[in-house]
């Protein structure tokens, strides 16, 4: 790389193809306005004034493809856009979280990827290189590995050595039989096709369902949907739920095999790397250290499969958007055995995992309070319409609830604990959708406990931690129905 | 394990910004009331606005007093423990390895009564701003400067 006035001057330049993918990315939405405005233009007879504007697109991306450079300096990656109104960044190495690569149907046609470049500032990528060619992409990401990892041999000693192998150990690939079981697993689509199914029956409402389908019924010898009797009616209910489950799961495990195909996780120096997707490859790398929180999930459909899935909390970074993800979380494996899951825990949370947890159960009051605060919520729900439609009577629906609050109460009790070992707490929680959180000690930013007015009426107090990754939603890590001198101790252990 | 209360000062602060909102709370919905209804108010609809106006002004009055003596903090030497809460009572301890930066601001009120906010940030995701509010000032700020000093002996990576 050169220098002039003490100003690198970068010399890598981007794929010849570049401005294709500045084009559909940037003015992908502007084109179809064009080329209606082009159409409308050329029954006036300006079609001639109308084009040049035309062109301003394809020539600002060729001119953005002319202009960018990019290059490695001695301590960052240094990125040159414009040459007007330059903008010159220079990224440190050391700065530098993942790189990763994107490629749409499009970028494998042509043999190009989208380079991003995340650094641990959090909100999306630092830079995003579009496009390089696969080769110009690979050595983009070894080169800045390795002086990354050069640069930090030389001010820390307990690194690993500088020239890291590309490609490490495998720790687990998905063939498609396991996809097939995601896919069946998953049940986002479900409530897709719900929607879906939901919105057409707002539009084409029963009686025109009924003046489509009626002569074809009273071909059938039914004049209409309701001389039909109630079995039948109820069969056909009951078969279009199941059609609409089918079908659900079918779309499910078409996006499974899609989105997941050839799912590769691989162990790359100190670091992990997940590549998969049939369409839109994806090529993620989750650096251990910034591992926060490995979160492991059993629905009943899982632990039918006797498999679970297993996701971290990433600190900073913009997680996956279409994943519908938020706050750094990333799939570590979207499906594995259990016994797979405790080898990747092990490895994604490197040395912690030596000690065997000891669990303990929440406070010895946490199935009555369960139980009467289900039966509450029953009664509240049911006792209502009861008394409306069944008159007097109605007062028996609460007492039909009591057997399942105490259930709940109970399982969820017997099968929530927690642990806390040298290194990590771990809890678990949930009897039907069972959730495990492990965390790292060492990376606990505050500890909270809390008390509501039913906590100090059963002596109980809720604590929770805060990471620097995700953390909401489900994702929380609160521990709550703790004995209330239990959880003072707990918080003060981790505290210090 | 006993914890300092922070400034008797800050009631009235507290107490002054309550009583604003009570105003806005009380006035708009009494006011709406008696405008737009019959000229002649019945004595439930009075007898209504009356316990409203009492209620809201009342709770002005009480809240921040009861604030105050549920609000305490503890600074030790692994950080710094901040209690609060009235009904749902928090507890939140930060070490003070994890502190990133910290800030001691002063509103208008807050000046004229010498009262502080410190304000603690963590890299967290959900407790990233711990507010400890109603310092005296100088506390507020000997105590950022206690939190800054002692974090060179940290162990640097506060992620």
């Amino acid at each position: 790389m050169r220098y002039e006035g003490g100003q690198p001057l970068p010399e890598k330049r981007l794929h010849p193809l570049s401005w294709v993918f500045q084009l559909v990315g940037s003015l992908g939405a502007v084109i179809p306005i064009g080329v209606a405005v082009a159409l409308g233009a050329e029954r006036g007879g300006l079609f001639w004034v109308v084009v040049p504007l035309l062109l301003l697109g394809p020539l600002g991306a060729l001119w953005h493809q002319w202009v960018y450079r990019y290059d490695f300096a001695d301590d960052g990656l240094v990125i040159r856009d414009g040459l007007i109104f330059r903008n010159l960044r220079q990224i440190d190495y050391r700065r530098i979280e993942n790189i990763d690569t994107q490629r749409n149907l499009l970028h494998r046609l042509l043999g190009v990827a989208d380079v991003k470049v995340e650094t641990s500032s959090g909100g999306g990528a630092e830079a995003t290189i579009r496009v390089l060619s696969l080769d110009d992409a690979r050595t983009l990401s070894d080169t800045v590995f390795a002086r990354r990892d050069a640069l930090k041999g030389a001010t820390s000693t307990d690194d690993h050595d500088a020239g890291e192998p590309a490609e490490g150990t495998t720790l687990l690939t998905l063939p498609p039989g396991e996809l097939v079981m995601l896919g069946l697993i998953d049940n986002r689509n479900l409530l897709w096709v719900g929607a879906v199914l939901g919105a057409v029956m707002q539009v084409v409402n029963v009686e025109t369902l009924q003046r489509l389908l009626g002569p074809v019924l009273r071909d059938a010898g039914v004049a209409w949907l309701d001389q039909l009797g109630l079995a039948v009616a109820v069969l056909l209910a009951l078969a279009t739920l199941v059609a609409v489950l089918a079908v659900g799961k079918i779309l499910s495990v078409v996006a499974a095999l899609v989105k997941y195909y050839g799912y590769r996780l691989d162990e790359q120096g100190s670091d992990l790397r997940v590549r998969h997707g049939l369409f839109t490859r994806v090529s993620v790398t989750l650096r251990v250290p910034r591992i926060q929180v490995v979160h492991q999930l059993a629905t009943p459909l899982h632990r039918l499969f006797r498999r679970v899935a297993l996701q971290v909390d990433q600190a900073g970074g913009g997680g996956d958007p279409e994943a519908g993800q938020s706050g750094g979380a990333r799939p570590l494996a979207p499906i594995c055995t259990p016994a797979q899951a405790e080898a990747l825990i092990a490895r994604a949370l490197p040395g912690m995992t030596g000690h065997q947890p000891e669990w303990q159960s929440l406070s010895s009051r946490t199935g009555h309070r369960l139980a009467r605060l289900w039966l509450w919520c029953w009664t509240a729900l049911t006792l209502p319409p009861g008394l409306w439609w069944l008159g007097v009577h109605g007062l028996w629906l609460p007492l039909a609830g009591v057997p399942l609050a105490l259930i709940h109460g109970h399982l969820y009790a017997k099968y929530t604990r927690w642990a806390l070992t040298p290194d990590l707490l771990l809890f678990h929680r949930g009897w039907l959708w069972r959730r495990l959180a492990v965390v790292p000690r060492n990376r606990i930013q505050a500890i909270r406990l809390t008390r509501s007015p039913f906590d100090r009426r059963y002596r109980m107090s809720e604590l929770e931690v805060d990471t620097a990754g995700g953390g909401l939603g489900k994702r929380r890590v609160r521990l709550p129905y703790l004995d209330r001198r239990v959880a003072a101790r707990l918080g003060s252990a981790l505290y210090h | 394990m006993s914890l300092e209360s922070v400034s008797p000062a800050t009631v009235p602060v507290w107490r002054l910004r309550a009583l604003g909102t009570a105003v806005v709370l009380a006035g708009a919905p009494v006011g709406a009331a008696l405008t737009l209804l019959p000229l002649d108010p019945g004595p439930l609809l009075a007898l209504a606005c009356l316990g409203w106006t009492l209620l809201v002004f009342g709770l002005a009055w009480w809240l921040p007093g009861a604030w105050f003596r549920h609000l305490g903090y503890r600074l030790d030497p692994h950080g710094l423990v901040i209690r609060q809460g009235i009904f749902w009572r928090h507890r939140i301890a930060i070490p003070r390895v994890r502190i990133q930066h910290s800030d001691v601001s002063q509103g208008p009120l807050q000046r004229r009564y010498g009262v502080g906010t410190l304000k603690l940030y963590t890299a967290g995701s959900r407790f990233t701003c711990n507010e400890l509010p109603g310092l005296d000032h100088d506390t507020a700020l000997a105590l950022r400067d206690t939190l800054l000093r002692q974090d060179d002996g940290g162990d640097g990576d506060a992620v």
